[in-house]
C-alpha cells in the first residue's frame, strides 16, 4: 500500500463542484478514486456492497472496501431520481449504482484518497512556502522543456528599446523560480479564475487543495501552476 | 476602440505583434520612436471610416433603434469629409475623395442589408484585457494582451460567435482565414474574459470587398489549445526580439503604402 500515493490531493482538473446544502462542495468522481485505488494499491483491493435499502426519496447503501488486511466501511447514499412530470421512477439501478460509488468514495477517503478536500485549512502540518530575501535569490533546475522567454543572462535592451513606448520589464515571470508568487500572478489567477467562473473563495480553496497553502503563501513555481490549471479550465457556469 | 486605462498599462496587442511581423522598423518608427507619419494612407482612413459606421449601426441594432440606411451612410460621411480635412490623406492612383465616399455607400449597403436573422448583438467593439499564459507551464507574460473585438454575436443556435470586419481589395483565401494571428488572439482573449469556453467560441472575418459591385463574404473557423500555445510563444520571442533591440526593416509588398518610406530609406 503506497500510502503517499493514496494520500496525495488531487489536480484541480481532477476536481468538481457542485451546490451543497451549504453552498459549493468540492468532490470527485468515482473513476477518479478508483484510479487512485488502482495506483496506490496496485489492483489489490475489493469493494462489496454488505447491505442496501430503498426507502421513499433515497436509497442508502452500506459498502465494504478491502485492501489486503484493511478494511474499511460507510454509508452510501443517493436521491431517488424521479421523472418530473408523472413523477415516476426512472432506474433505482442507477440510483443504487450513485449510492454503491458514494459509499466507495466514503471509504476511500478512510484511506487519506481525497481528504484534503473536507480540510479548510492545510493538513498534515506543511510549513508554509519559503519566502527567501530578494538579496540572495536561488535559481532551481529547470523543471520545463523549454528554455525560460527571458534570462538574467540573456542580451540586455539597448537604449530607447521598448514596447509601448515604455522600456520592457523583461519579458515574462520566470515561473521555475522558488520565491514567492509575484503580485503580477496572484492577480492573473484571480482575473483568469472568475473568467472561469470561479470567486475569490473558490480560489483559495483551490490553493489550499493542491498546494497546501493559501494563496498569498504560494511560491512562484505554485502559482505558475495553479495559474496553468485555471487557464485550461472549463468555465463553471452557473 | 481600447479604453485609455488600457492602453496607459505596459501591453501587447494584436496591432502591434502583427506590425513587428511585418516590419520590425516600422513597429520602431511607430511604437518605439512615436514618429508622426508623412501622410495617411486612404485605405487606412477609409477602412476606420467603414469600422465606425458599421459600428454604429450594429449598435443601434443590439440598443433596439436599428438606424437607417441613411444614417449610416451619414455617419461615414461625416468622418470622411473629418479625416480627409485634417489629415495629410495620400490616395491611391484611382481613388479621390469622392471616389471612395462612393465605394463606401455601395459596401456600407451590402453590409446593411447582410445581417443574419435569428442572431443577437451582444457587444460592440468590446474591450480586453486578458492576461497571456502559457497553457502548458503556467508562464505568464509580463505584459497584458489588449484589444477589442469588433462584434461579438450569439447566432439563432446560442453559440457565441465573435466577428472581425475587414475591408479588403479581393476575398481571403482559406489560408489566410486559418493561419490569422488575429482570430486567435480574439479567440484566447474572449475565452480568458470568460465569454464562451473555447471549443464552444466560433470565429467568422466578415470581409467587405472594395470591388466594383461589393461583396460581403463570411469565413468561419475556430481555434483551439495549439493555437493558445502558439500565439504565446510568438508574442514572448517578439517581446524578446524587442527587448533585444532587433528592428531591422522587412522590404515587401507591404512598403506600398508605409508611411515611414522616407526614413526608412534613410536607415542603416
Amino acid at each position: 500500500m503506497r500510502r503517499e500515493l493514496l494520500e496525495q490531493p488531487f489536480t484541480p482538473a481532477q476536481i468538481r463542484q457542485r451546490k451543497g446544502r451549504n453552498g459549493m462542495l468540492d468532490y470527485v468522481e468515482g473513476h477518479t478514486v478508483i484510479q487512485r485505488l488502482n495506483e496506490a494499491l496496485e489492483g489489490e483491493w475489493s469493494f462489496e456492497i454488505m447491505h442496501h435499502e430503498v426507502r421513499e426519496e433515497e436509497v442508502l447503501v452500506v459498502g465494504k472496501l478491502s485492501a489486503g488486511p484493511v478494511v474499511k466501511m460507510a454509508f452510501g447514499g443517493s436521491q431517488v431520481t424521479r421523472e418530473r412530470e408523472s413523477g415516476g421512477v426512472v432506474s433505482l439501478g442507477d440510483d443504487l449504482k450513485a449510492a454503491a460509488t458514494d459509499a466507495l468514495k466514503k471509504c476511500a477517503t478512510f484511506l487519506g484518497v481525497g481528504l484534503h478536500l473536507y480540510a479548510d485549512k492545510p493538513i498534515g502540518g506543511r510549513a508554509p512556502a519559503p519566502r527567501p530575501s530578494a538579496a540572495a535569490p536561488t535559481r532551481v533546475p529547470p523543471v520545463g522543456p523549454r528554455p525560460p522567454v527571458s534570462s538574467p543572462a540573456g542580451p540586455r535592451p539597448p537604449a530607447g528599446s521598448a514596447v509601448n513606448g515604455t522600456r520592457p520589464a523583461g519579458g515574462a515571470t520566470d515561473h521555475r523560480a522558488p520565491g514567492p508568487a509575484s503580485a503580477r500572478q496572484l492577480d492573473a489567477i484571480h482575473k483568469v479564475a472568475r473568467a472561469k467562473g470561479l470567486d475569490d473563495q473558490a480560489v483559495e480553496h483551490m490553493s489550499l487543495r493542491v498546494f497546501n497553502r493559501k494563496l498569498d503563501a504560494l511560491t512562484q513555481r505554485e502559482a505558475a501552476g495553479l495559474l496553468k490549471e485555471l487557464s485550461n479550465l472549463k468555465r463553471r457556469v452557473a | 476602440m481600447v479604453p485609455p486605462e488600457m492602453r496607459q498599462q505596459p501591453h501587447v496587442s494584436f496591432s502591434q505583434l502583427d506590425q513587428y511581423l511585418r516590419c520590425p522598423l516600422k513597429y520602431r518608427f511607430t511604437y518605439v520612436d512615436r514618429v508622426a507619419p508623412d501622410f495617411v494612407p486612404a485605405a487606412l482612413a477609409f477602412g476606420s471610416g467603414i469600422h465606425g459606421a458599421a459600428a454604429f449601426f450594429l449598435r443601434g441594432i443590439q440598443q433596439g433603434q436599428v438606424p437607417s440606411l441613411e444614417d449610416v451612410l451619414g455617419y461615414f460621411e461625416g468622418y470622411w469629409n473629418l479625416e480627409t480635412q485634417h489629415k495629410p490623406i495620400r490616395f491611391g492612383e484611382k481613388d479621390t475623395k469622392a471616389s471612395l465616399l462612393d465605394l463606401a455607400a455601395r459596401m456600407l449597403d451590402v453590409l446593411y442589408r447582410s445581417r443574419e436573422p435569428g442572431t443577437e448583438v451582444v457587444a460592440v467593439e468590446q474591450a480586453f484585457d486578458v492576461p497571456l499564459v502559457d497553457q502548458e507551464t503556467g508562464e505568464l507574460l509580463d505584459r497584458n494582451l489588449v484589444g477589442a473585438l469588433d462584434l461579438v454575436e450569439r447566432d439563432a443556435e446560442g453559440r457565441l460567435v465573435v466577428v472581425d470586419l475587414k475591408t479588403s481589395a479581393r476575398k481571403y483565401s482559406d489560408l489566410q482565414v486559418e493561419a490569422s494571428l488575429q482570430l486567435s488572439v480574439y479567440s484566447y482573449a474572449t475565452a480568458m474574459n470568460g465569454l464562451a469556453d473555447q471549443e464552444d467560441l466560433r470565429l467568422r472575418f466578415d470581409v467587405l470587398t472594395k470591388t466594383k459591385q461589393p461583396e460581403l463574404c463570411r469565413y468561419w473557423t475556430q481555434r483551439d489549445r495549439a493555437a493558445n500555445l502558439r500565439l504565446f510563444r510568438l508574442a514572448a520571442e517578439i517581446l524578446h526580439a524587442i527587448e533585444a533591440g532587433v528592428f531591422v526593416p522587412n522590404a515587401g509588398w507591404q512598403c506600398r503604402d508605409c508611411q515611414f518610406r522616407s526614413r526608412c530609406w534613410a536607415w542603416k
